[in-house]
């Protein structure tokens, strides 16, 4: 089952849409809204999902539309895709922050009673939420080579101040799925730190022998 | 593995390269004022053109600095390069117009040959080149022109001896005209176009169109042929004399103005001593309210210095100006004192903080009617202008000057480009005369002309390189947007003094019927009683058996009675009329809800839908009848929810609203309240509404909901705006009580965002109509205001001799707040 997070200010068709993408072997999971965005980072490695639907017009009640939150999103998570769901007019959001296929109404959802064109609309729609969450496992196991390498060059100090960066990045994110072992917060300081530290204490012994 | 590394070049081919010349300078009288340019350029004093039918040549002449072999052969011959790029102020302090290094292209659009002869203050030389050498296939460096040392001087090599035209020769040949040193000559030969006498009189108005009017000193254009006058071969850049509004303005830029021009013609009093009593005299409100703010970002301290001169209105010592109701300032103005009006540029632009894209810039524009209907020149006491001629033929409309040089098309009759402010359909979309008591009169785009000057230290305002108007951009958006807040201010004090001397005629013709229509009652009087006396006098005199024969006369009942039925239709026609504007109206305020809750109409649509798609679902995949149960109790939650909609929106146009009768506002507004309450909850709005239960009104209840729909959408959008702190609270508060006289007040005040900087210093603005802020275009959702909600509400109140005072505005922070006075019915 795929975990698809969705982001809407309003959650009165949640349960509707819960049980109709279960049906299709796909777990929706309402976020908790807020006005940090930095928190929608949080929640999405904290419920592991690895797809968003988020609602467009939000602005009047947390500050900034969807699409916004999909630019901040998308600069922090690359490979995350995020899907426009709304009631507005497709061709009315002329922000241009979101590709147009990736803007769906909210009617999606009304296959109104096993309309054949509604349904077949619909099952397209869900084997894209389902290529995209595949497409974000495949780049995650790529990204666990790269956490691996970084890994080797970090247990040999050797690693560089960016790619420390990186390697925090990648644990941060790997390990909120679950792909890489967790590590201690010992193991997870920065080798630069202990570069500094270690180019210290030095300086102090050098001090003292004189 | 690379080895035998060879760097190649590019090269073009000798016709792509004249190809891109003719582009850039396709049109001949582009071609001859971009020679003109490059000689002022040059520093020159004197530029001639002369053309000679004989021989069926041009003959370009100028006094500038020259070219040396070194400026020949490394910017003349290179194209594109341009020693105008970076240095651009030349010795004696021109700002230089052109930058492109495709000037010389202009030659090429005007003949096959050309030969010119060069000199600076050391050496004299001669340059030749065949234009049609570029036809070939030949690479561009095949192509050569030749450079000769000469001995010739300017005048010897224009052959000054043999012209035909005398009077000019003889006039250039004088020490003052300054044409002996240094400077160039062009001889064109194999000339492409046919110039004929229209030809040169199309290129003579160019020429006269190039400079405004005395702005430029020391630079003086000629253009003639063998019979052209002395006198008629200088050309005198086009002017205007006459006018009946001058309106000056300057954009400020919070920094200093980067102005070459001594004459500051525009440079005003910072003083504000606007008249309040005036419209556009509320001006200093905005002024005094910048000033005191203490923004640091030298962007939103732009501002626009708008002066305007009234030369229309002939009033002074022909009426009582304090019977028309005009303030002892406008006396002065009316006199021809300037009316200072001072804008915060936030207030007129798009942009958001109202950021200056552009920098300093300022112009003069006048407006001139043509003609007037004699009824109208003797109601508005028009000065006489039976003289004037049509100046927009002759001096085009709205030009842009770019150091003091002409940038086309903009304003050139006759072309897509006289009207770029798109004045015209403005006026079409507000075609209201100056007296309309509402509606807004727009000047027309033949009413209008004058000067944008524009330098070249402005940004985001660069040439097409094809010489043919400013780049599309924001920075022509926003000198589009200036210029037309200017007009908007002149045209607000015009109307201002329209309605004033409107209201006035109106008034003395009532009282002139008046005394009129006494004088023939006594004149009639008169004439009976005289008719009476003499009567009496010959009735003792003849025999009392024969009665007198009474003059024929109507039957007065007969006449009451023509007189009634006319009335009645006439006062049916008002009716069936007043009802119709009632009904569209209503239509209009449904069609602005509708269109302003759009987004809800649809959530609720998309709701029902899958709601009763789950219920389905839930029967016939879950076996789960509860839940269908739930759902379709949830769609019939959302279907009575569309009924508030209905009531509010086609509810309104319902028959029994459309009588006009005596209403207790209470009761009538009661339901339509409710259903207001249920739509807003969905917002998570509030709406709180008092109204004392004995008030009446007589009128139509279809015009209470329109006042009260419009103003509730307004807040809607409010509440809905983005922005990074949501509000805290979103709630309406309706009072509706009864002060003096029975007059009635309706206080409405919400606590929303308030009026956006557009309007905060004039909210009376937001009842004209197409008045809107751009707040709904910027959030990223394609929805519009049609700037009708509050011109409607407005119109309304109008009818019931009411006012809509929004004056608690201009100070609120936040929140909107209008009282309401509605003065009883009008029948």
């Amino acid at each position: 089952m795929i975990k698809v997070g969705y982001i809407d200010d309003v959650l009165d068709q949640v349960e509707n849409y819960e049980r109709k993408l279960r049906r299709f072997q796909i777990e929706l999971i309402p976020f908790e809204v807020g006005t940090q965005k930095a928190d929608y980072i949080e929640q999405i490695y904290k419920n592991q999902v690895e797809v968003l639907l988020i609602d467009y017009k939000m602005a009047s009640t947390i500050g900034f539309n969807g699409s916004a939150l999909i630019s901040y999103i998308n600069d922090e998570i690359p490979d995350m895709t995020c899907f426009i769901l709304t009631s507005a007019e497709r061709t009315h959001i002329t922000d241009k922050l979101v590709i147009d296929n990736q803007i769906y109404s909210k009617e999606i959802f009304d296959t109104e009673a096993d309309d054949p064109d509604r349904t077949e609309q619909f099952q397209k729609f869900v084997e894209q939420l389902k290529n995209c969450a595949e497409v974000y496992q495949s780049r995650r196991e790529l990204k666990c080579k790269e956490y691996e390498e970084l890994l080797d060059k970090k247990k040999s100090r050797v690693l560089s101040v960016p790619e420390e960066e990186e390697f925090c990045r990648l644990y941060h994110a790997l390990s909120s799925y679950g792909m890489v072992e967790k590590l201690s917060d010992t193991a997870l300081q920065s080798d630069f730190e202990q570069k500094l530290d270690d180019l210290l204490q030095l300086g102090n012994m050098i001090l003292q022998k004189e | 593995m690379l080895h035998n590394k060879r760097e190649i070049g590019f090269d073009v081919d000798a016709y792509t390269a004249r190809l891109i010349g003719r582009e850039n300078v396709s049109k001949i009288e582009g071609a001859i004022l971009e020679l003109a340019k490059n000689a002022y350029d040059a520093d020159a004093s004197i530029v001639c053109f002369y053309y000679d039918s004989q021989t069926h040549s041009l003959l370009i002449i100028d006094n500038g600095e020259g070219m040396t072999e070194d400026i020949i052969c490394h910017h003349w011959m290179r194209v594109g390069s341009s020693s105008k790029k970076n240095s651009f102020v030349s010795a004696s302090g021109r700002v230089k117009t052109g930058a492109k290094g495709i000037g010389r292209f202009a030659l090429d659009r005007i003949s096959d040959y050309c030969e010119m002869w060069t000199s600076t203050k050391d050496k004299a030389l001669v340059w030749d080149v065949c234009w049609n050498d570029f036809s070939g296939s030949k690479s561009i460096t095949e192509v050569k022109a030749r450079l000769y040392d000469t001995d010739d001087t300017l005048l010897s090599f224009a052959e000054i001896d043999k012209w035909t035209n005398l009077q000019v020769a003889e006039q250039l040949r004088q020490p003052e005209v300054r044409l002996q040193g240094t400077g160039t000559v062009f001889k064109l030969t194999g000339l492409h176009d046919d110039w004929s006498e229209a030809m040169q009189n199309k290129v003579r108005r160019h020429l006269e169109n190039l400079l405004p009017p005395a702005a430029v000193e020391n630079f003086e254009i000629y253009f003639f042929n063998e019979k052209t006058s002395a006198e008629a071969a200088k050309i005198h850049s086009s002017s205007i004399e006459q006018f009946d509004y001058k309106i000056i303005f300057q954009v400020t830029d919070g920094s200093l103005y980067h102005d070459s021009d001594s004459d500051s013609d525009s440079e005003s009093d910072s003083d504000s001593d606007s008249d309040s009593e005036s419209e556009s005299d509320s001006e200093s409100d905005s002024e005094s309210d910048s000033e005191s703010e203490s923004d640091s970002d030298s962007e939103s301290k732009s501002e626009v210095k708008i002066e305007l001169i009234r030369n229309e209105f002939d009033v002074i010592g022909k009426l009582d100006l304090t019977a028309a109701g005009f303030s002892e300032k406008d006396k002065m103005y009316f006199l021809g004192q300037a009316i200072q009006i001072n804008l915060p540029l936030r207030q007129l632009v798009s942009q958001p903080e109202g950021k200056n894209l552009i920098g300093s810039f300022k112009g003069t524009l006048y407006f001139n009617k043509v003609i007037a209907p004699e009824k109208e020149r003797k109601k508005y006491y028009y000065k006489d202008f039976t003289e004037r001629k049509n100046f927009t033929k002759e001096f085009g409309g709205i030009k842009i000057y770019r150091d003091y040089f002409r940038v086309r098309p903009y304003g050139e009759y006759g072309s897509s480009d006289f009207d770029w402010l798109e004045l015209s359909s403005r006026r079409n979309k507000q075609p209201a005369a100056i007296s309309h008591g509402s509606g807004r009169w727009r000047v027309g785009s033949e009413q209008i002309m004058g000067v944008v000057s524009i330098s070249r230290y402005n940004s985001n305002l660069e040439d097409d390189a094809n010489r043919n108007g400013l780049q599309d951009g924001p920075g022509l958006v926003q000198l589009k947007e200036i210029l037309l807040a200017v007009i908007d201010e002149f045209e607000r004090d015009r109307q201002y003094v329209g309605r004033k001397l409107d209201q006035y005629y109106k008034e003395q013709s009532r009282i002139q019927a008046e005394l009129e229509e006494l004088e023939r009652l006594a004149e009639q009087r008169k004439r009976w009683e005289k008719e009476q006396a003499r009567e009496s006098h010959e009735t003792k005199a003849e025999d009392s058996a024969h009665p007198s024969i009474a003059a024929p006369v109507a039957n007065p009942i007969q006449v009451q009675q023509l007189f009634q039925d006319a009335m009645e239709e006439k006062n049916q026609e008002i009716q069936e009329l007043l009802n119709e504007v009632k009904m569209l109206q209503t239509l209009a305020t449904t069609g602005i809800v509708t269109n302003k809750f759009m987004h809800e109409i649809r959530t609720l649509t998309n709701n029902i839908g899958v709601e009763l798609n789950s219920a389905y679902e839930a029967l016939v995949y879950d076996n789960d009848p509860a839940y269908a149960v739930k759902q379709i109790r949830r769609a019939v939650g959302n279907k009575k929810h569309f009924t508030s909609w209905f009531n509010i929106t086609i509810g309104a146009v319902s028959r029994d609203k459309r009588h006009r009768k005596n209403c207790n506002i209470y009761e009538t507004l009661s339901d339509f309240m409710d259903s207001w309450q249920a739509v807003l909850r969905k917002c998570s709005a509030e709406l709180e509404f008092i109204c004392e239960p004995q008030l009446k009104i007589r009128c139509f209840a279809m015009d209470l909901e329109n006042i009260f729909s419009n103003l509730i959408s307004n807040s809607i959008s409010s509440f809905e705006r983005d922005s990074l702190v949501p509000l805290d609270e979103k709630k309406i508060m309706i009072h509706i009580s009864e002060t003096v006289n029975h007059v009635l007040q309706i206080d409405y005040l919400d606590t929303g965002w308030g009026l956006s900087d557009k309007y905060k210093m004039h909210p009376e603005r937001t009842l004209e109509a197409f008045e809107t802020d751009k707040v709904a275009a910027d959030s990223g959702l394609d929805e519009d205001g049609t700037g009708m909600g509050m011109w409607i509400v407005d119109q309304i109140v109008r009818d019931y001799q009411g006012t809509v005072d929004l004056t608690d505005n201009k100070t609120r922070g936040r929140g909107y707040h209008a009282v309401i006075t509605l003065g009883g019915s009008n029948d």
